[in-house]
């Protein structure tokens, strides 16, 4: 069972966090990120705040509330995940004359994004589209999972019986990232955190994109050496079933 | 000492993974075993004998898990084997059981204190939920109480909410309590009074990840009385340890009586064969639960069964484990104390666990039993071990010099601060 509000905060905090990293990876999101200086706050009742910084070059994203030069207000997470899901709009609260900002740079940074975290067949031919796909599914999948894992009612269990401490994601030659728990309360936080107790380490980026496209299991990933676990294996086991319920989310 | 490959067990696995979910699921497979790192384990058998496996690059194994716990005699045993083929000859899955069931129930009885009955499966997950079918149909309630951490199969009434393929409903009635904690038990009987019908528990506490616990004195004389006086049935899950601590149950080595004892594991030393044994009061409850299997009632199992606890109660098995437990985890720790570590070894010397003290989180301890299984000793790194009768001196001075060598290794390259960074 899906929930919206888990929805809502996968898609504040998960999907539109990885709009930090298209920059990186894409001609279009680097134009527009080196464009006029905007920051769009999003505001989602029942749920939280967030910010997207863009300018400068940059995008960054801000958990919480601040100044913004833009503002949305969605009054339910069902309105966030409506937006989402292209079937409905949010209520401008500032920048009222900025609406072509909105339907215009940052709409084709959203679209931007899907074509990466959406891929076919087609798309994957391409060396370089992949290791995009990779890495930004990797982002999205593991800052969605500290959502579920605090908000999901099976996600709450699973992160419930996790120790504190840190598992650290890693992709040789790619990006990590660290999902630490405390307090049963997962936070995903890039990179390699001094709280990590396991380790979680894929061979390459392309095993790590094969696995997060559903293309190669998690046990056969682990039974040919693709996908290497140690150190603190409870918290792994545990972290793994909340892992299990990205796709719900993300699909 | 040369360190084995395992090229063959690759190529397996690539082939497995094709057309089985996983290559190779569930305990036997290299993330429910936690193969940590993988490219330290074999990943196919090809034959085993005593206390050996072989993989199927050919590489010997002494094997401390014994496929984890069927094997008691050791892999092959002669006897056990002889029935089996003695009784194919006349026959096996059949229309009508043989009469080796009734010679099988009546040595039941006969070996295991507090059996009035007993009543044969295949796995200890049908056991013990069928135990748990027993004592609703006898007490007209609904909850059962288990132990945190406890394993009792893979039923989903076994498993955790929040699990896949696990609904809320499936653990609705399921409490909890901490093993050993008497007065936790006696408060939630009391919360909970009318509304329990089993108690369900192994008798020492032999959790995956964590130090085994064994029960604290005069626990279970408690727990029996307070159960008697609630109207719980006490149900054992012996799968585990069951002939391995005592031919008589595992409750007899404790000093206690169980309602219902739930075997596996050894009782037919790897033949596929389990039992519930009960007292006389739930013998018509027992009879009145629906419960039954395609292979249930064959032959070959039942006779492998009878040879299997025959021949432990003749060397007094138990006995025999306990002595050879110690010997080796007494030497494993000197070894470890020789390198500057400090292996702790806890529960029954037969079945035992161990890790390393001052590693909160494996890194060495999964380091140091890579080691011993490149070097042809079998442990896993996070499960309790077993011990076979089969097993020699030479076989625990091998395994000893494997153990030494093995700790030498890990001391050369502290993987602590490695094993964090991944």
């Amino acid at each position: 069972m899906v929930d919206p509000t888990t929805t809502a905060r996968v898609n504040l905090f998960a999907v539109l966090r990885t709009l930090e990293g298209l920059p990186a990876v894409d001609a279009e999101a680097r134009a527009i990120a080196a464009g006029r200086r905007e920051t769009i706050q999003f505001v989602v009742g029942g749920v939280g705040r967030a910010r997207l910084a863009i300018g400068d070059g940059t995008i960054a994203f801000h958990p919480g509330g601040g100044p913004s030069t833009i503002t949305l207000w969605f009054p339910k997470p069902e309105a966030l995940n409506a937006m989402f899901a292209g079937t409905g709009n949010p209520i401008p609260l500032k920048g009222l004359t900025k609406i072509g900002y909105l339907k215009g740079p940052f709409t084709k940074l959203t679209d931007r994004l899907s074509h990466y975290l959406r891929p076919s067949p087609e798309l994957l031919a391409d060396e370089g589209y992949r290791k995009a796909n990779a890495e930004l599914s990797l982002h999205t999948a593991f800052y969605a999972l500290s959502e579920i894992g605090n908000s999901d009612p099976d996600g709450k269990l699973n992160a419930g019986r996790m120790a504190d401490g840190g598992i650290h994601i890693a992709v040789n030659g790619g990006p990590s990232l660290s999902v630490v728990a405390k307090g049963g309360r997962l936070e995903t936080r890039k990179g390699a955190t001094p709280e990590n107790r396991a380790r979680m380490a894929f061979s390459g980026v392309e095993e790590a994109g094969q696995l997060l496209r559903g293309e190669l299991s998690s046990y056969l990933a682990i039974g040919t050496g693709k996908l290497s676990l140690g150190g603190y294996t409870p918290s792994i086991d545990h972290m793994n079933k909340i892992l299990g319920l990205v796709p719900r989310y993300l699909s | 000492m040369d360190t084995y490959t395992y090229p063959k067990s690759r190529e397996l696995f690539a082939r497995a993974a094709k057309v089985i979910p996983g290559g190779v699921y569930g305990h036997l497979g290299p993330a429910e075993g936690c193969f940590m790192p993988i490219d330290a384990y074999p990943l196919f058998s090809s034959r085993a004998s005593g206390p050996y496996f072989w993989d199927v690059d050919g590489n010997r194994f002494i094997d401390y898990m014994c496929a984890y716990g069927p094997n008691v005699l050791g892999y092959n045993d002669p006897d056990v084997d002889a029935a089996v083929a003695e009784q194919l000859k006349d026959g096996n899955c059949v229309s009508f059981p043989s009469p080796k069931l009734v010679e099988l129930g009546e040595l039941m009885v006969d070996t295991v204190d507090m059996a009035d009955w007993a009543f044969f499966a295949k796995n200890g997950g049908d056991a013990t939920s069928f135990s748990l079918m027993i004592a609703r149909a006898a007490t007209g309630r609904k909850k059962v109480v288990l132990t945190r951490g406890g394993y009792h199969g893979v039923a989903p009434w076994t498993q955790k909410a929040g699990h896949p393929g696990v609904t809320p409903e499936d653990v609705a009635n399921n409490l909890y309590v901490e093993f050993g904690d008497y007065e936790a038990l006696e408060r939630l009987f009391a919360e909970q009074r009318g509304q329990i019908a089993c108690f369900m528990s192994t008798p020492y506490h032999h959790p995956v990840f964590e130090d085994s616990r064994l029960p604290p004195d005069g626990y279970w004389k408690k727990v029996r009385e307070l159960c008697t006086r609630e109207g719980v049935v006490l149900a054992i899950d012996d799968v585990r340890c069951g002939f391995r601590l005592d031919v008589r149950g595992s409750d007899a080595h404790y000093g206690f009586e169980a309602d219902l004892e739930c075997f596996c594991k050894a009782l037919a030393n790897g033949w596929n064969i389990s039992a519930v044994c009960g007292k006389d009061w739930l013998r018509d409850a027992a009879g009145s639960v629906m419960y039954t299997g395609s292979y249930w009632l064959s032959a070959a199992p039942i006779a492998a069964a009878i040879a299997c606890i025959s021949k432990m109660r003749e060397m007094d098995v138990a006995k025999v484990c306990a002595g050879k437990g110690r010997k080796l985890t007494d030497g494993l720790v000197a070894a470890s104390r020789r390198h500057g570590f400090d292996l702790r070894v806890t529960g029954e010397p037969a079945m035992w666990f161990m890790r390393q003290s001052d590693d909160p989180d494996f890194v060495l301890h999964q380091a140091w039993v890579a080691e011993c299984v490149r070097r042809g000793v079998f442990f896993t790194n996070h499960h309790n071990l077993f011990i076979n009768a089969a097993l020699s001196d030479d076989d625990i001075a091998f395994t000893l010099e494997v153990a030494d060598e093995a700790f030498a290794q890990v001391a050369k390259a502290d993987p602590r601060e490695a094993g964090r960074r991944g």
